[in-house]
């Protein structure tokens, strides 16, 4: 073989990989204690979380502006996606769902059965209702929390501020 | 200098209380088991108002917040209506009341309300909370979400609020049936020893005016 020949087979081999990889999604399946653990772990930037599934319209329409204010931000935040979809659907129904909304984004699916056993550790006053939204700031604390859906402009009004 | 420094932290106060006025006024504040509550007067699928009156067998009731497009409702439904055929009997009617604004949900309108409970055979009334008024006065945040209650001379006392069980996903793998167990309670004049509970569900449409 040609070094012409094998080079050209090499990039072309490197260019379907990271188009590939650019499209095909990361999709962590953790318990709540390794979902805390992992939030209550310091960074270098603040974690906005939001808790979102498939089947909840309103999180599915928020979703844009919470990853156009992630591109935004990305040196400042790290965004989070939580899906509580059941891990039994992950392929029939997360991962179809971010590949046609051509999410590369990482997302942890929560695998708990009882949410009455760990609502309260995310924060007490949420009652359980989605889309709600869990800031942590750089040390690992919870400092903040919203049971409510968010247009760019709200985020940019409520989550800027922790920024400072 | 002093004085500026006091005056800024009153004006940092005041902001901060006022901040949180302006948020207390569209949270929802949950009814906290032992507490009395209005009664519910709501237009039934049927055409008829129901109201705790029309149930003067009923020692209680299971108030289940629910509604037809929300996919957490739907995994519980043939539990809810188990639950009705469980403990209606027994003095516990389900009460089901769909407290979200049609216009912002179609699939839960009053017309498409009759449609469910007439393919799914409900053996309760089906409420229509017209601007979700009821389900605010009760800190309803998200369907399903159940207020089990007594009935006394005042009115209705919560018993337990919060979730069916600690399964949504399959009913057979559930360990915790949370209202079942604290309507077996009452039944039984004993005290509910889990009176609260909390689940993911949907967040409640509430119309907005």
């Amino acid at each position: 073989m040609s070094k012409k020949l094998f080079l050209l087979l090499v990039s072309v081999l490197l260019s379907i990989y990271f188009a590939f990889n650019l499209y095909s999604q990361e999709v962590k399946i953790l318990k709540f204690d390794g979902l805390k653990s992992s939030l209550e772990t310091s960074g270098s930037r603040l974690k906005v979380v939001n808790f979102w599934a498939t089947w909840c319209r309103p999180c599915v329409e928020e979703m844009p502006s919470f990853l156009k204010f992630q591109e935004i931000y990305k040196d400042k935040i790290d965004l989070i996606l939580v899906a509580l979809d059941y891990p039994s659907t992950i392929d029939k129904k997360v991962l179809p769902f971010l590949k046609s909304k051509g999410i590369s984004q990482k997302v942890i699916v929560l695998d708990e059965p009882d949410p009455n056993e760990w609502i309260d550790k995310i924060w007490p006053n949420w009652s359980g209702a989605i889309p709600a939204t869990l800031i942590v700031d750089k040390s690992g604390r919870f400092i903040q929390f919203y049971e409510n859906s968010f247009t760019l402009e709200e985020l940019e009004k409520t989550i800027t501020p922790f920024l400072k | 200098m002093k004085h500026i420094i006091v005056l800024t932290l009153f004006f940092l106060a005041a902001v901060q209380l006022s901040a949180q006025n302006t948020a207390k006024s569209d949270t929802l504040i949950e009814a906290q088991p032992g507490e009395l509550i209005e009664g519910f007067y709501l237009l039934n699928i049927d055409g008829m108002y129901f109201a705790p009156q029309d149930f003067p067998d009923a020692k209680g009731f299971i108030i289940v917040f629910t509604c037809n497009h929300c996919p957490y409702s739907q995994a519980y439904e043939s539990r809810i209506i188990e639950l009705d055929k469980k403990y209606s009997p027994k003095g516990f009617p389900v009460i089901a009341i769909n407290p979200n604004d049609p216009k912002l949900v179609p699939d839960d309108s009053f017309e498409k309300m009759k449609e469910r409970a007439d393919e799914n055979g409900y053996p309760f009334p089906y409420l229509l909370d017209t601007e979700g008024k009821y389900a605010k006065s009760l800190g309803a945040a998200k369907t399903p979400h159940v207020f089990v209650t007594t009935v006394n001379e005042r009115g209705l006392k919560v018993e337990y609020v919060g979730a069916i069980d600690d399964n949504s996903e399959n009913a057979l793998a559930a360990k915790k049936k949370y209202v079942e167990s604290a309507v077996d309670a009452l039944i039984a004049n004993k005290p509910v020893i889990l009176p609260k509970t909390k689940a993911i569900g949907c967040s409640i449409k509430y119309s907005k005016k």
